[in-house]
């Protein structure tokens, strides 16, 4: 359902931008419930830096995919990283981390994920450079 | 001739040799030192027939290019007996369990910045680059103690990420992605601990190009950009004063990588007097001496580039993620394998993901060697082929050390 959802203290705004096929914008693959968890998780685990966050979606007790990339910094790729952007009504959209720098997860989250078992050594390295990786 | 392995158990992140001194970067964030040329007595002791040649093929790569190393195996017999020697400790793989590794610890320390995403060291400073910037401290030569708090967040010296690092010439060079390129004046056993938080220490800008890894060619240093190539950053040849001060190199601009293979894409990295682009399922390879540069030419291709890009050889691969090209050959990370295009003109594939990798290209000592962090261990390949290949037949591989003449 798409509007504000509250999660743990936070607003979370479901932008319908990233929900639409808008080219220039990344785009959700999952469902908004699905988002909304993946906020949750983020929150629940302190995924979060000042004013920026990181989720992962868990499905069936692994990560999958959760969405693909905008066009505007090359060709369309499929992502596994939501990017949060903390406000007073935050939102999120899946991150481009092979392009992006700013979307690139944080040294303290890629150690939560390594130690956590999300993502494998071999694909948390290769976020770390920005280099291209499949799940 | 197969490579000899030496497999280290446990969960690594990283590891790095330097004068007998092997870094391993666990995955619980620690930084272990041990004496490398102690963990190869205790897997072939003193005595042993195959020590001697065990402890010189995994630990004095540069020496076996010594003028009386190169004409003792230009003797056939010599050659041969050398060569069997390599290929008895080729034979089986070398284990270090984690027992052996703990009898043989020398230090522990705890790493803020992990994980990293690449180390350097160099003139005796150990240097940890990581996506929060980049940190230093000088390794200690006989307690192999380390100021761990130097490698915290609070010692920053650049807080731009750092991608990948790469040192000679007294420079860092720093890859920092979507930030371009970057490089930092730095001495021998300089401490970095308390230079400043953020950027005191003066960043030169090579190029505001993306830049996903670095290398040196000569003094230009090599951005490489995957699937898009990369460019040189071409800088005046050093003058070097009575303290071997290089600081007077000047930057001259950068040079893409089209313009030198003309070619587009690819990945194009480098090494000493040779500058590599692996594009389209193949090799292309051209002869780069910066040290031609003329005064008042500026980048002056006619005289640094020596050869036009010529196909070194086919690979049927896709754009690789990184690349590095050694003294046993040029080796390619692919999406799930490493392969190794060995200077004998072989291909050797290094199946499976690697958690990382490193070779020592410019190392004297473990030029030979390739590191593979795999999940539950770290795996050691120490190449002996090219001691054995006479220099008119060897396949694409950096110049062999100035000595030899085989």
């Amino acid at each position: 359902m798409l509007g504000t959802h509250q999660v743990s203290g936070f607003r979370y705004l479901i932008s319908p931008d990233h929900r639409n096929g808008n080219p220039h914008k990344a785009q959700w693959t999952i469902s908004v419930a699905e988002e909304v968890a993946c906020f949750e998780r983020s929150v629940a685990n302190s995924w979060l830096e000042q004013s920026v966050g990181w989720g992962l979606h868990v499905d069936g007790g692994s990560v999958s995919y959760l969405g693909t990339t905008a066009n505007d910094f090359g060709p369309v790729e499929q992502s596994f990283v939501a990017f949060f952007q903390l406000a007073s009504d935050c939102h999120g959209y899946p991150a481009d981390v092979r392009r992006r720098t700013r979307e690139r997860p944080s040294t303290r989250v890629r150690r939560a994920w390594l130690d956590g078992g999300y993502l494998r050594p071999a694909v948390v390295r290769k976020l770390s450079r920005g280099q291209r990786c499949a799940l | 001739m197969r490579p000899i392995v030496i497999v280290l158990e446990g969960e690594y992140w990283d590891s790095y040799l330097y004068d007998d001194r092997l870094l391993l970067f666990s995955r619980d964030g620690t930084l272990r030192q041990y004496r490398w040329d102690r963990l190869l007595s205790a897997l072939i002791p003193k005595g042993h027939s195959l020590s001697v040649p065990f402890r010189h093929l995994a630990g004095r790569g540069r020496a076996w290019y010594s003028l009386a190393v190169r004409e003792l195996i230009e003797v056939d017999d010599v050659r041969q007996a050398m060569q069997r020697k390599a290929e008895v400790l080729a034979q089986s793989r070398l284990h270090v369990s984690l027992r052996d590794l703990s009898r043989l610890e020398r230090n522990v320390s705890e790493l803020e910045l992990f994980p990293s995403t690449d180390v350097e060291v160099w003139g005796g400073v150990l240097f940890v680059g990581s996506t929060d910037g980049v940190t230093g401290t000088p390794l200690r030569d006989l307690t192999f103690e380390l100021n761990g708090d130097a490698l915290g967040r609070s010692n920053l010296f650049t807080d731009a990420p750092a991608l990948s690092l790469a040192a000679s010439y007294r420079h860092l060079a720093v890859a920092n992605g979507s930030e371009g390129l970057s490089e930092f004046r730095i001495d021998p056993l300089e401490d970095f601990s308390g230079s400043g938080f953020f950027g005191e220490r003066e960043r030169r800008e090579v190029s505001a190009g993306r830049c996903d890894l670095c290398g040196w060619a000569s003094f230009d240093i090599v951005g490489s950009v995957t699937g898009a190539g990369g460019y040189i950053g071409a800088f005046t040849p050093p003058r070097q004063d009575g303290d071997g001060d290089t600081d007077s190199r000047q930057l001259l601009g950068t040079i893409a990588s089209e313009e030198l293979f003309g070619r587009s894409g690819g990945f194009l990295f480098g090494g000493g007097q040779i500058l590599a682009l692996a594009s389209s399922g193949a090799l292309w390879q051209e002869r780069w001496n910066p040290f031609r540069r003329r005064a008042d030419y500026g980048i002056d291709m006619d005289e640094t580039r020596l050869t036009v890009p010529s196909l070194a050889r086919s690979t049927r691969t896709p754009d690789p993620l990184n690349a590095v090209i050694t003294v046993f050959g040029v080796v390619l990370e692919l999406d799930s394998e490493l392969v190794v295009y060995g200077s004998d003109g072989r291909k050797r594939r290094l199946v499976g993901e690697p958690v990382s990798w490193r070779a020592f290209p410019r190392s004297q000592r473990y030029m030979n060697q390739l590191h593979v962090v795999r999940d539950d261990c770290l795996e050691i390949y120490v190449f002996a082929h090219d001691y054995f290949v006479p220099r008119d037949k060897r396949s694409l591989a950096l110049d062999r050390p100035k000595a030899s003449t085989w």
